[in-house]
């Protein structure tokens, strides 16, 4: 008898990493390591629209903006000109997202986006 | 001896080594990280005059630490009082930095470490002579063989100085704070940002973790005729980069006046003033980036909000 209400526990707990079904709002992040300094960055997808990302507890990017598109996503953001869009394919693995280029004229965003994964943290 | 004696030693003992320390306690907080042997015998070696020629400056005297490790002159006086031609920047948020020195003539802050020992308007010290005192100095004698397994030797110098700058690295301002956990930050900051991103147009050259990028810009400060430093230039020989210098990171810029290669404004609000309209400053640049062949018409209250903006930036550890 005791057992359902632990595993009723369990699986409340569980849920809280488990990312909303196919969207981005919430914090997600991808951890490397490159010659022995570990990297982290956290990207922030808020419900107003906009996104933040920070590396290592630096901001490195913000005021941006991001409009899902069923399985695309449209980005805005300063790095190159906030009129430029960035489309990249959104494929949901897991607890995991994965970015795949569509379109993107600034070099900078596509070569920090174009093949990247991230890692649900949580719905914040 | 008497123990009134013993007892008024160990005070002057005290007090002095209390005085010694005045300089470091101001960024404690920053210098009191975890730190391991090699950061803290590179500190050790930072903030110690015996890699100048005349063993009366260190590299704390142009990286000051109270003022963000940069040099509140324009341009630095090294030894014997040689005036230099640049301003020393901050070494802090250095640790990711592809280049090093206003020109980019160090690709690596290991590079970077050994110059301005040996630089003859800095530290005027041969590298190959500071090992030698290194060397004639039994507490170094000590250190380098205790960190390195070795006697002191160049490459360990640069290792152990290079390793102490990249602790010095700071992200605990009301800007992150704000942009990560939702903190407060003032209006006229928040104002400030926006202006950064839109209007005022610095994001175009200020961005990324330390708000600055890879690249050499030449923001107009170069005529041919008064403001002669030709930057980038003299270290690529490519005629394209005449009057270009690295983009400046802008993480603690708000204690690290004055600003530019030459150190020619003397607050934040002489480069905003600068940026609204370069023209009325120096007026026939050649090669001025084309970011800046417009005026970007702010008006007081917006140039106040970007001042906000950057005093955001500030670490808490440099103003507490």
């Amino acid at each position: 008898m005791t057992k359902f209400p632990c595993l009723l526990t369990l699986l409340l707990l569980a849920s809280c990493s488990i990312p909303p079904a196919h969207h981005l709002l919430g914090k997600w992040n991808n951890v490397l390591r490159r010659q022995g300094v570990t990297y982290e960055f956290v990207a922030s997808f808020k419900p107003d629209g906009s996104y933040d990302g920070v590396l290592n507890g630096k901001v490195l990017v913000s005021g941006g903006t991001y409009e899902e598109h069923g399985d695309t996503v449209n980005f805005h953001d300063p790095v190159c000109n906030i009129s430029y869009t960035g489309q990249y394919l959104l494929k949901y693995v897991n607890d995991s997202v994965y970015f795949r280029l569509l379109s993107d004229s600034c070099t900078l965003r596509r070569e920090g986006t174009d093949g990247v994964g991230l890692k649900y943290l949580r719905n914040k | 001896m008497s123990p009134i004696r013993v007892a008024a030693c160990i005070l002057v003992l005290t007090l002095a080594a209390a005085a010694l320390s005045c300089n470091d306690t101001q960024t404690s907080s920053v210098m009191s990280r975890s730190m391991g042997p090699v950061p803290a015998l590179g500190r050790r070696l930072f903030f110690d005059p015996i890699l100048s020629a005349d063993r009366r400056i260190s590299c704390s005297s142009c990286h000051r630490p109270q003022f963000a490790f940069a040099d509140t002159s324009a341009v630095s006086i090294g030894v014997f009082g040689r005036k230099g031609t640049r301003n020393a920047p901050s070494v802090m948020n250095v640790d990711q930095q592809p280049h090093f020195f206003w020109d980019g003539r160090a690709a690596t802050l290991e590079q970077q470490a050994l110059m301005p020992i040996a630089n003859p308007m800095e530290m005027d010290l041969p590298v190959d002579l500071a090992i030698e005192r290194l060397r004639s100095d039994s507490f170094y004698i000590h250190a380098f063989r205790s960190v390195f397994q070795r006697n002191p030797d160049s490459a360990g110098l640069a290792t152990a100085l290079a390793a102490f700058q990249r602790m010095l690295e700071t992200s605990d301002t009301p800007f992150d704070e704000w942009k990560i956990n939702d903190a407060k930050l003032n209006d006229s900051a928040k104002r400030g940002y926006a202006l950064f991103n839109g209007k005022a147009g610095c994001v175009r050259c200020h961005f990324g973790t330390n708000f600055n990028n890879v690249e050499f810009r030449n923001i107009g400060l170069y005529d041919g005729k008064k403001l002669i430093d030709s930057g980038r230039a003299a270290i690529t020989h490519d005629p394209r980069d005449l009057g270009k210098f690295k983009i400046g990171p802008l993480r603690n810029i708000a204690l690290t006046a004055p600003y530019m290669h030459n150190g020619m404004f003397r607050s934040l609000r002489e480069v905003i003033d600068y940026y609204n309209d370069p023209d009325k400053v120096v007026s026939k640049p050649v090669g001025r980036d084309v970011f800046l062949s417009q005026p970007l018409h702010l008006n007081e209250a917006e140039k106040g909000d970007l001042e906000a903006f950057l005093r955001s930036l500030t670490s808490r550890s440099l103003i507490e």
